[in-house]
Protein backbone atom coordinates (compact mmCIF):
# COMPACT_ATOMS: atom_id res chain seq x y z
CA UNK A 1 0.00 0.00 0.00
CA UNK A 2 1.22 3.40 -0.94
CA UNK A 3 1.04 6.09 1.69
CA UNK A 4 -0.96 9.11 0.54
CA UNK A 5 -0.45 12.41 2.33
CA UNK A 6 -3.57 13.89 3.84
CA UNK A 7 -3.40 16.96 1.69
CA UNK A 8 -3.46 15.13 -1.64
CA UNK A 9 -5.22 17.04 -4.41
CA UNK A 10 -7.96 14.73 -5.68
CA UNK A 11 -9.31 17.02 -8.40
CA UNK A 12 -6.54 19.25 -9.70
CA UNK A 13 -7.45 22.23 -11.88
CA UNK A 14 -4.36 22.25 -14.06
CA UNK A 15 -0.94 20.76 -14.61
CA UNK A 16 2.04 22.88 -15.49
CA UNK A 17 5.47 21.51 -16.37
CA UNK A 18 8.46 22.92 -18.17
CA UNK A 19 7.07 21.42 -21.39
CA UNK A 20 3.41 22.16 -21.37
CA UNK A 21 0.28 23.40 -19.69
CA UNK A 22 -2.87 21.34 -19.37
CA UNK A 23 -6.05 22.80 -17.92
CA UNK A 24 -9.46 21.48 -16.93
CA UNK A 25 -12.16 23.86 -18.00
CA UNK A 26 -15.63 23.65 -19.46
CA UNK A 27 -15.78 22.85 -23.16
CA UNK A 28 -18.61 22.57 -25.59
CA UNK A 29 -18.71 18.84 -26.47
CA UNK A 30 -20.31 19.55 -29.84
CA UNK A 31 -17.45 21.80 -30.94
CA UNK A 32 -14.94 19.18 -29.77
CA UNK A 33 -16.77 16.46 -31.72
CA UNK A 34 -16.85 18.72 -34.77
CA UNK A 35 -13.05 19.06 -34.72
CA UNK A 36 -12.79 15.27 -34.55
CA UNK A 37 -15.00 15.05 -37.61
CA UNK A 38 -12.79 17.54 -39.48
CA UNK A 39 -9.72 15.53 -38.62
CA UNK A 40 -9.64 12.57 -36.22
CA UNK A 41 -7.35 13.55 -33.37
CA UNK A 42 -8.05 17.28 -33.37
CA UNK A 43 -10.92 16.93 -30.91
CA UNK A 44 -8.62 15.19 -28.46
CA UNK A 45 -5.86 17.74 -29.01
CA UNK A 46 -8.39 20.47 -28.18
CA UNK A 47 -8.88 18.81 -24.82
CA UNK A 48 -6.14 17.57 -22.59
CA UNK A 49 -5.69 14.19 -24.34
CA UNK A 50 -2.64 15.29 -26.31
CA UNK A 51 -1.05 11.85 -26.76
CA UNK A 52 -4.33 10.23 -27.79
CA UNK A 53 -4.93 13.04 -30.28
CA UNK A 54 -1.50 12.65 -31.88
CA UNK A 55 -1.99 8.90 -32.15
CA UNK A 56 -5.38 9.26 -33.87
CA UNK A 57 -4.03 11.97 -36.16
CA UNK A 58 -1.12 9.86 -37.36
CA UNK A 59 -3.44 6.87 -37.87
CA UNK A 60 -5.81 8.99 -39.93
CA UNK A 61 -3.00 10.44 -42.00
CA UNK A 62 -1.60 6.99 -42.84
CA UNK A 63 -4.98 5.50 -43.78
CA UNK A 64 -6.04 8.56 -45.76
CA UNK A 65 -2.78 8.77 -47.67
CA UNK A 66 -2.71 5.06 -48.46
CA UNK A 67 -6.35 5.01 -49.59
CA UNK A 68 -6.09 8.27 -51.60
CA UNK A 69 -9.23 9.35 -49.83
CA UNK A 70 -8.63 13.08 -50.23
CA UNK A 71 -8.24 12.79 -53.99
CA UNK A 72 -11.43 10.72 -54.13
CA UNK A 73 -13.24 13.40 -52.11
CA UNK A 74 -12.01 16.05 -54.51
CA UNK A 75 -13.18 14.13 -57.58
CA UNK A 76 -16.55 13.40 -55.96
CA UNK A 77 -17.11 17.05 -55.10
CA UNK A 78 -16.29 18.13 -58.64
CA UNK A 79 -18.64 15.55 -60.14
CA UNK A 80 -16.00 13.20 -61.53
CA UNK A 81 -17.35 10.03 -59.90
CA UNK A 82 -15.64 7.57 -62.22
CA UNK A 83 -12.24 8.97 -61.31
CA UNK A 84 -13.17 8.93 -57.62
CA UNK A 85 -13.83 5.19 -57.78
CA UNK A 86 -10.67 4.63 -59.76
CA UNK A 87 -8.22 6.38 -57.40
CA UNK A 88 -9.47 4.77 -54.18
CA UNK A 89 -7.26 2.03 -52.79
CA UNK A 90 -9.44 -0.37 -50.82
CA UNK A 91 -6.69 -2.04 -48.79
CA UNK A 92 -7.21 0.25 -45.81
CA UNK A 93 -10.23 2.33 -46.83
CA UNK A 94 -12.79 0.71 -44.52
CA UNK A 95 -10.57 1.25 -41.48
CA UNK A 96 -11.15 4.97 -42.02
CA UNK A 97 -14.79 4.67 -40.95
CA UNK A 98 -13.70 3.06 -37.69
CA UNK A 99 -11.09 5.62 -36.79
CA UNK A 100 -13.33 8.54 -37.77
CA UNK A 101 -16.39 7.46 -35.82
CA UNK A 102 -14.30 6.39 -32.84
CA UNK A 103 -12.58 9.78 -32.71
CA UNK A 104 -15.89 11.67 -32.85
CA UNK A 105 -17.59 9.46 -30.28
CA UNK A 106 -14.65 9.32 -27.90
CA UNK A 107 -13.91 13.05 -27.98
CA UNK A 108 -17.56 13.83 -27.26
CA UNK A 109 -17.55 11.40 -24.35
CA UNK A 110 -14.24 12.71 -22.95
CA UNK A 111 -15.50 16.31 -23.24
CA UNK A 112 -18.46 15.45 -21.03
CA UNK A 113 -16.15 13.80 -18.47
CA UNK A 114 -13.76 16.74 -18.51
CA UNK A 115 -16.64 19.13 -17.88
CA UNK A 116 -17.51 17.14 -14.76
CA UNK A 117 -13.89 17.08 -13.63
CA UNK A 118 -13.60 20.80 -14.14
CA UNK A 119 -16.72 21.51 -12.06
CA UNK A 120 -15.25 19.33 -9.29
CA UNK A 121 -11.84 20.99 -9.59
CA UNK A 122 -13.42 24.43 -9.21
CA UNK A 123 -15.25 23.14 -6.17
CA UNK A 124 -12.14 21.60 -4.60
CA UNK A 125 -10.28 24.89 -5.14
CA UNK A 126 -6.89 23.23 -4.70
CA UNK A 127 -3.80 25.45 -4.64
CA UNK A 128 -2.66 26.32 -8.17
CA UNK A 129 1.05 26.27 -8.96
CA UNK A 130 1.73 29.51 -10.90
CA UNK A 131 5.11 28.69 -12.40
CA UNK A 132 7.65 25.96 -12.91
CA UNK A 133 11.31 26.10 -13.69
CA UNK A 134 12.75 22.80 -14.87
CA UNK A 135 15.63 21.39 -16.82
CA UNK A 136 13.94 22.19 -20.15
CA UNK A 137 13.09 25.78 -19.28
CA UNK A 138 10.65 28.12 -17.63
CA UNK A 139 6.90 27.90 -17.81
CA UNK A 140 4.38 30.11 -16.08
CA UNK A 141 0.86 31.39 -16.40
CA UNK A 142 1.20 34.75 -18.09
CA UNK A 143 -1.13 37.22 -19.70
CA UNK A 144 -0.75 36.91 -23.44
CA UNK A 145 -2.70 38.44 -26.29
CA UNK A 146 -4.71 35.72 -28.08
CA UNK A 147 -4.62 37.69 -31.35
CA UNK A 148 -0.84 37.64 -31.28
CA UNK A 149 -1.08 33.84 -31.00
CA UNK A 150 -3.44 33.89 -34.01
CA UNK A 151 -1.04 36.02 -36.06
CA UNK A 152 1.94 33.76 -35.36
CA UNK A 153 -0.09 30.63 -36.10
CA UNK A 154 -1.10 32.09 -39.46
CA UNK A 155 2.53 32.62 -40.37
CA UNK A 156 3.71 29.28 -38.97
CA UNK A 157 1.27 26.70 -37.56
CA UNK A 158 2.53 25.82 -34.08
CA UNK A 159 4.26 29.15 -33.41
CA UNK A 160 1.21 30.41 -31.54
CA UNK A 161 1.51 27.39 -29.26
CA UNK A 162 5.18 28.16 -28.65
CA UNK A 163 4.12 31.67 -27.62
CA UNK A 164 1.60 30.20 -25.19
CA UNK A 165 4.17 27.63 -23.99
CA UNK A 166 2.17 24.49 -24.75
CA UNK A 167 5.21 22.81 -26.24
CA UNK A 168 3.66 19.37 -26.85
CA UNK A 169 1.07 20.80 -29.23
CA UNK A 170 3.63 23.20 -30.71
CA UNK A 171 6.04 20.42 -31.66
CA UNK A 172 3.22 18.31 -33.06
CA UNK A 173 1.84 21.16 -35.18
CA UNK A 174 5.21 22.36 -36.42
CA UNK A 175 6.47 18.93 -37.43
CA UNK A 176 3.09 17.87 -38.85
CA UNK A 177 2.63 21.19 -40.64
CA UNK A 178 6.08 21.04 -42.20
CA UNK A 179 5.51 17.48 -43.44
CA UNK A 180 2.17 18.41 -44.99
CA UNK A 181 3.51 21.62 -46.54
CA UNK A 182 6.44 19.71 -48.03
CA UNK A 183 4.52 16.80 -49.55
CA UNK A 184 1.62 18.96 -50.78
CA UNK A 185 4.03 21.24 -52.71
CA UNK A 186 2.03 24.11 -51.23
CA UNK A 187 4.78 26.72 -51.26
CA UNK A 188 5.68 26.36 -54.96
CA UNK A 189 1.94 26.66 -55.66
CA UNK A 190 1.79 29.82 -53.53
CA UNK A 191 4.69 31.24 -55.52
CA UNK A 192 3.06 30.45 -58.89
CA UNK A 193 -0.26 31.84 -57.67
CA UNK A 194 1.40 35.05 -56.54
CA UNK A 195 2.95 35.40 -60.01
CA UNK A 196 -0.43 34.80 -61.66
CA UNK A 197 0.53 31.43 -63.18
CA UNK A 198 -2.59 29.66 -61.98
CA UNK A 199 -2.43 26.63 -64.27
CA UNK A 200 1.13 25.94 -63.16
CA UNK A 201 0.00 26.18 -59.53
CA UNK A 202 -2.71 23.58 -60.19
CA UNK A 203 -0.21 21.28 -61.84
CA UNK A 204 2.44 21.45 -59.15
CA UNK A 205 0.29 20.63 -56.09
CA UNK A 206 -0.17 17.11 -54.75
CA UNK A 207 -3.92 17.04 -54.15
CA UNK A 208 -3.87 14.15 -51.71
CA UNK A 209 -1.60 16.09 -49.34
CA UNK A 210 -2.92 19.58 -50.07
CA UNK A 211 -6.42 18.72 -48.87
CA UNK A 212 -4.99 18.07 -45.38
CA UNK A 213 -3.94 21.68 -45.24
CA UNK A 214 -7.19 23.65 -44.66
CA UNK A 215 -8.22 21.74 -41.54
CA UNK A 216 -4.67 21.58 -40.20
CA UNK A 217 -4.12 25.30 -40.73
CA UNK A 218 -7.44 26.38 -39.24
CA UNK A 219 -7.04 24.07 -36.29
CA UNK A 220 -3.58 25.44 -35.46
CA UNK A 221 -4.96 29.00 -35.47
CA UNK A 222 -8.10 28.20 -33.51
CA UNK A 223 -6.32 26.07 -30.93
CA UNK A 224 -3.61 28.68 -30.34
CA UNK A 225 -6.29 31.32 -29.74
CA UNK A 226 -8.27 29.09 -27.40
CA UNK A 227 -5.22 27.90 -25.45
CA UNK A 228 -4.04 31.48 -24.92
CA UNK A 229 -7.45 32.43 -23.54
CA UNK A 230 -7.37 29.40 -21.24
CA UNK A 231 -3.90 30.18 -19.91
CA UNK A 232 -4.90 33.82 -19.31
CA UNK A 233 -7.86 32.62 -17.29
CA UNK A 234 -5.62 30.36 -15.23
CA UNK A 235 -3.39 33.35 -14.50
CA UNK A 236 -6.41 35.27 -13.20
CA UNK A 237 -7.60 32.36 -11.09
CA UNK A 238 -4.19 31.71 -9.58
CA UNK A 239 -3.68 35.37 -8.76
CA UNK A 240 -7.14 35.65 -7.22
CA UNK A 241 -6.40 32.58 -5.10
CA UNK A 242 -3.07 34.05 -3.98
CA UNK A 243 -4.67 37.40 -3.07
CA UNK A 244 -7.46 35.75 -1.13
CA UNK A 245 -5.01 33.63 0.85
CA UNK A 246 -2.54 36.37 1.63
CA UNK A 247 -4.40 39.68 1.69
CA UNK A 248 -7.68 38.96 3.41
CA UNK A 249 -6.48 39.03 6.99
CA UNK A 250 -9.17 39.13 9.71
CA UNK A 251 -6.98 41.78 11.39
CA UNK A 252 -7.67 44.25 8.58
CA UNK A 253 -9.42 47.28 10.08
CA UNK A 254 -12.46 47.97 7.93
CA UNK A 255 -13.33 51.65 7.42
CA UNK A 256 -16.19 52.88 9.60
CA UNK B 1 -6.62 56.92 5.76
CA UNK B 2 -7.74 54.36 3.24
CA UNK B 3 -6.79 53.95 -0.39
CA UNK B 4 -8.97 52.02 -2.80
CA UNK B 5 -7.58 50.89 -6.14
CA UNK B 6 -8.86 48.69 -8.92
CA UNK B 7 -6.65 46.51 -11.11
CA UNK B 8 -6.69 43.93 -13.84
CA UNK B 9 -5.23 40.54 -12.99
CA UNK B 10 -1.68 41.14 -14.10
CA UNK B 11 1.90 40.65 -12.89
CA UNK B 12 2.08 44.41 -12.36
CA UNK B 13 -0.61 44.10 -9.73
CA UNK B 14 1.57 41.81 -7.63
CA UNK B 15 4.51 44.17 -8.07
CA UNK B 16 2.30 47.08 -6.95
CA UNK B 17 1.42 45.27 -3.73
CA UNK B 18 5.06 44.29 -3.19
CA UNK B 19 6.05 47.97 -3.58
CA UNK B 20 3.38 48.99 -1.09
CA UNK B 21 4.67 46.42 1.39
CA UNK B 22 8.21 47.74 0.90
CA UNK B 23 6.93 51.16 1.98
CA UNK B 24 6.30 49.64 5.39
CA UNK B 25 2.64 48.66 5.04
CA UNK B 26 2.08 45.23 6.61
CA UNK B 27 -0.05 42.61 4.90
CA UNK B 28 -2.70 43.01 7.60
CA UNK B 29 -3.21 46.56 6.31
CA UNK B 30 -3.96 45.35 2.80
CA UNK B 31 -7.25 43.82 1.75
CA UNK B 32 -7.48 42.35 -1.75
CA UNK B 33 -10.87 41.53 -3.20
CA UNK B 34 -10.70 39.59 -6.48
CA UNK B 35 -14.11 39.70 -8.11
CA UNK B 36 -15.78 36.41 -8.97
CA UNK B 37 -15.47 35.65 -12.66
CA UNK B 38 -18.67 35.57 -14.57
CA UNK B 39 -19.39 32.00 -15.60
CA UNK B 40 -16.26 30.51 -14.13
CA UNK B 41 -17.63 28.97 -10.96
CA UNK B 42 -21.16 30.37 -10.92
CA UNK B 43 -23.97 29.57 -13.32
CA UNK B 44 -22.30 26.41 -14.54
CA UNK B 45 -25.33 25.18 -16.41
CA UNK B 46 -25.96 28.51 -18.03
CA UNK B 47 -22.51 28.74 -19.41
CA UNK B 48 -21.39 25.20 -20.11
CA UNK B 49 -21.57 25.78 -23.84
CA UNK B 50 -19.78 29.08 -23.89
CA UNK B 51 -17.52 28.63 -20.93
CA UNK B 52 -14.09 28.71 -22.49
CA UNK B 53 -14.43 32.27 -23.70
CA UNK B 54 -13.69 31.29 -27.28
CA UNK B 55 -17.22 30.92 -28.56
CA UNK B 56 -16.81 34.16 -30.52
CA UNK B 57 -14.25 32.22 -32.49
CA UNK B 58 -16.11 28.90 -32.73
CA UNK B 59 -18.49 29.80 -35.53
CA UNK B 60 -15.78 31.50 -37.57
CA UNK B 61 -13.36 28.59 -37.19
CA UNK B 62 -16.00 26.00 -38.04
CA UNK B 63 -17.36 27.68 -41.16
CA UNK B 64 -13.93 28.99 -42.13
CA UNK B 65 -12.44 25.49 -42.19
CA UNK B 66 -15.38 24.01 -44.07
CA UNK B 67 -15.38 26.75 -46.73
CA UNK B 68 -11.60 26.58 -47.07
CA UNK B 69 -11.78 22.85 -47.85
CA UNK B 70 -14.47 23.56 -50.45
CA UNK B 71 -12.44 26.44 -51.87
CA UNK B 72 -9.37 24.23 -52.33
CA UNK B 73 -11.46 21.47 -53.92
CA UNK B 74 -13.26 23.71 -56.40
CA UNK B 75 -10.00 25.56 -57.07
CA UNK B 76 -9.16 22.38 -58.97
CA UNK B 77 -11.69 23.27 -61.66
CA UNK B 78 -11.91 27.04 -61.25
CA UNK B 79 -9.67 29.63 -62.91
CA UNK B 80 -7.61 30.96 -60.02
CA UNK B 81 -6.52 27.61 -58.60
CA UNK B 82 -6.65 26.12 -55.09
CA UNK B 83 -4.63 28.72 -53.16
CA UNK B 84 -6.72 31.78 -53.90
CA UNK B 85 -10.06 29.94 -53.68
CA UNK B 86 -8.95 28.30 -50.44
CA UNK B 87 -8.11 31.65 -48.90
CA UNK B 88 -11.32 33.21 -50.21
CA UNK B 89 -13.22 30.28 -48.68
CA UNK B 90 -11.46 30.74 -45.36
CA UNK B 91 -12.09 34.48 -45.26
CA UNK B 92 -15.72 34.38 -46.28
CA UNK B 93 -16.51 31.33 -44.11
CA UNK B 94 -14.86 32.90 -41.09
CA UNK B 95 -16.71 36.17 -41.59
CA UNK B 96 -20.12 34.53 -41.98
CA UNK B 97 -19.54 32.19 -39.01
CA UNK B 98 -18.30 35.04 -36.85
CA UNK B 99 -21.29 37.24 -37.74
CA UNK B 100 -23.75 34.42 -37.06
CA UNK B 101 -22.12 33.81 -33.69
CA UNK B 102 -22.26 37.50 -32.94
CA UNK B 103 -25.91 37.66 -33.94
CA UNK B 104 -26.99 34.73 -31.78
CA UNK B 105 -25.00 35.61 -28.70
CA UNK B 106 -24.80 39.39 -28.92
CA UNK B 107 -26.45 40.18 -25.62
CA UNK B 108 -24.35 37.71 -23.68
CA UNK B 109 -21.09 38.87 -25.17
CA UNK B 110 -21.78 42.54 -24.75
CA UNK B 111 -22.08 41.79 -21.05
CA UNK B 112 -18.80 39.90 -21.07
CA UNK B 113 -16.98 42.65 -22.89
CA UNK B 114 -18.19 45.23 -20.45
CA UNK B 115 -16.95 43.06 -17.65
CA UNK B 116 -13.52 42.71 -19.23
CA UNK B 117 -13.09 46.46 -19.34
CA UNK B 118 -13.88 46.88 -15.65
CA UNK B 119 -11.50 46.19 -12.81
CA UNK B 120 -11.19 42.56 -11.83
CA UNK B 121 -9.55 43.14 -8.49
CA UNK B 122 -10.03 45.73 -5.77
CA UNK B 123 -7.39 46.58 -3.22
CA UNK B 124 -8.03 48.44 -0.01
CA UNK B 125 -5.03 49.80 1.88
CA UNK B 126 -5.10 51.19 5.39
CA UNK B 127 -2.18 53.54 6.04
CA UNK B 128 -1.05 56.68 7.84
CA UNK B 129 -1.74 60.10 6.39
CA UNK B 130 2.00 60.66 5.69
CA UNK B 131 2.24 57.52 3.56
CA UNK B 132 -0.75 58.21 1.34
CA UNK B 133 1.21 60.11 -1.31
CA UNK B 134 3.86 57.45 -1.90
CA UNK B 135 1.42 54.54 -1.71
CA UNK B 136 -0.78 56.29 -4.25
CA UNK B 137 2.19 56.79 -6.55
CA UNK B 138 3.19 53.11 -6.26
CA UNK B 139 -0.35 52.10 -7.26
CA UNK B 140 -0.50 54.44 -10.24
CA UNK B 141 2.98 53.41 -11.36
CA UNK B 142 1.89 49.80 -11.68
CA UNK B 143 -1.15 50.13 -13.89
CA UNK B 144 -3.90 50.78 -11.37
CA UNK B 145 -7.11 51.43 -13.29
CA UNK B 146 -8.32 53.88 -10.67
CA UNK B 147 -7.31 55.04 -7.20
CA UNK B 148 -9.45 56.74 -4.56
CA UNK B 149 -8.53 58.12 -1.15
CA UNK B 150 -10.98 57.84 1.75
CA UNK B 151 -10.25 60.21 4.59
CA UNK B 152 -11.25 58.79 7.97
CA UNK B 153 -11.49 60.19 11.48
CA UNK B 154 -8.69 58.08 12.93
Amino acid sequence: MQDYPNNIVRRPKAAISDYSINIFHLRNPVVVAWWSLVYPGFGHLRMISIAKGMFLFIGELLINTQAHLNVAIMYSFTGNFAMAKQVLDIHLLLLYCGILIFAVWDSYRVALEINKFSVLADHEYAPIVPMVIGSAGLNSYEKRNPWVAVAWSMLMPGAGHLYTMTLMSAIFLMVGGTVIVYFSHLLPAVQYTALGQYSLAKEVVDWQWLLNMPSFYCFAIYDAYAKTVEVNKMFDQEQAQFMKNKYQSPLFKMPR
Amino acid sequence: MYLVASFHHNLHTEIAIAKVEQLGISKEQILAVPLEKRGETRNIFDTIHHADGVSMFDGGAILGTACMVLGVIYGFVLDWGPIIWGLLGLGSGFLVGFLLDLLFTRVKHSQERRYEQDGELFILIHCDKEQVKEVEKALWDHLALGVAILPTAN
